[in-house]
């Protein structure tokens, strides 16, 4: 890939899936060629004039960062109901784990959290049947900023998890000299659920991760906005 | 700095003008916008390609311009905009009023001796 081309994908990577981003995005890089063309003209080495073009530009995020207009209804709907969806899935893959008696307060939180967001999923479906579409507007800069902080606190958090867990069962045979024996299946599992445990959490980075998308699903497009005036 | 920096700052607050004036010539798009600035600036001022987008995003969105997509045969498609009716009569207006406010300007700031 030639490194204009590069430089470009680079800085829309976060705004993928707009379609305001995508018409920018052929623009820009249609200007950074313009420019390089003229400056290589010009007399100067492709490389540097690659790099002045580059200068030129070196964020986007003042541009398609910031307040976006989306459509309210259906952007909270496909949030609880994504956010309804991850936390059955996650409750129900910690069931199994309470025929060994473990995980049974994740489980109880884990089914409170499915029908909290079950009776607001409904709540919303009803309000979209009666009330008109509303507009909200939200940073979609700090949505993405809000992603990935959550998603490095959420390694952080299973890094430091798994490091205790490990200390916690492998302990004793430094301690105690009394290495660990892994007997048989039922043995395994009581050493590999208190693991796997903490993973149903990857619940909330996925609750966050869905924001900056339907930002820009349920943008407000220029076309709706003609509708509109 | 200095008289730099406040010169770039009038000229900004006049950007949406300047660029209805490189448009008023004759259909461009993005970089030659640029460049048509920089040379009826004599050189003296660059127009940053930032402001480019956004000044331009600000006037399709008053309709004083409308973009449409050039069919080059190679290279990437270039986005050319041109100046719509509204836009024109914008133009003039602003052009009226900045005569207006820059002889008040003159005559507030400069001493006559």
């Amino acid at each position: 890939m030639d490194p204009l081309r590069h430089h470009v994908e680079q800085l829309f990577r976060p705004y993928r899936g707009s379609s305001q981003a995508q018409e920018l995005r052929e623009e820009v890089l249609s200007n950074l060629e313009a420019r390089v063309a003229d400056l290589t003209a010009g007399g100067m080495a492709y490389d540097q004039a690659v790099r002045v073009a580059k200068s030129n530009l070196p964020s986007i995020d003042i541009l398609l960062g910031g307040k976006r207009r989306i459509r309210a209804n259906g952007f909270w709907l496909e949030w609880v109901q994504r956010v309804l969806l991850y936390l059955l899935v996650a409750w129900i893959v910690s069931m199994p784990l309470q025929i060994v008696g473990a995980g049974e307060v994740q489980s109880l939180a884990l089914f409170s959290l499915s029908l909290l967001a079950g009776l607001i999923y409904a709540a919303l479906l009803k309000k979209k049947k009666t009330a008109p579409e509303g507009v909200m507007k939200m940073d979609l800069r700090a949505a993405i900023v809000y992603r990935n902080t959550v998603w490095t606190l959420w390694t952080i958090y299973m890094i430091v998890s798994t490091l205790y867990t490990t200390a916690l069962q492998f302990g004793s045979s430094i301690w105690f000299g009394r290495p660990v024996t892994i007997s048989g299946p039922y043995q395994f599992a009581m050493i590999a659920i208190p693991y796997l445990l903490p993973v149903v959490s990857i619940v909330l980075p996925l609750a966050f991760h869905l924001m900056p998308k339907l930002i820009m699903k349920y943008e407000v497009g220029e076309a709706d906005e003609r509708d509109e005036t | 700095m200095g008289e730099s920096s406040i010169s770039s700052d009038i000229i900004r607050g006049h950007l949406d003008a300047i660029i209805l004036r490189v448009l008023s010539e004759g259909d461009n798009y993005g970089y030659e916008i640029i460049k048509a600035i920089a040379k009826n600036s004599g050189g003296q001022y660059e127009l940053k390609e930032p402001s480019l987008y956004t000044s331009l995003k600000r006037l399709e969105g008053q309709k004083l311009i409308a973009s449409y997509w050039g069919d080059e045969t190679q290279g990437g498609r270039r986005k050319y905009y041109r100046l719509t009716p509204e836009g024109a009569e914008a133009y003039e207006r602003a052009l009226a009023a900045w005569k207006v406010a820059k002889e008040l300007i003159d005559q507030l700031i400069e001493r006559k001796g």
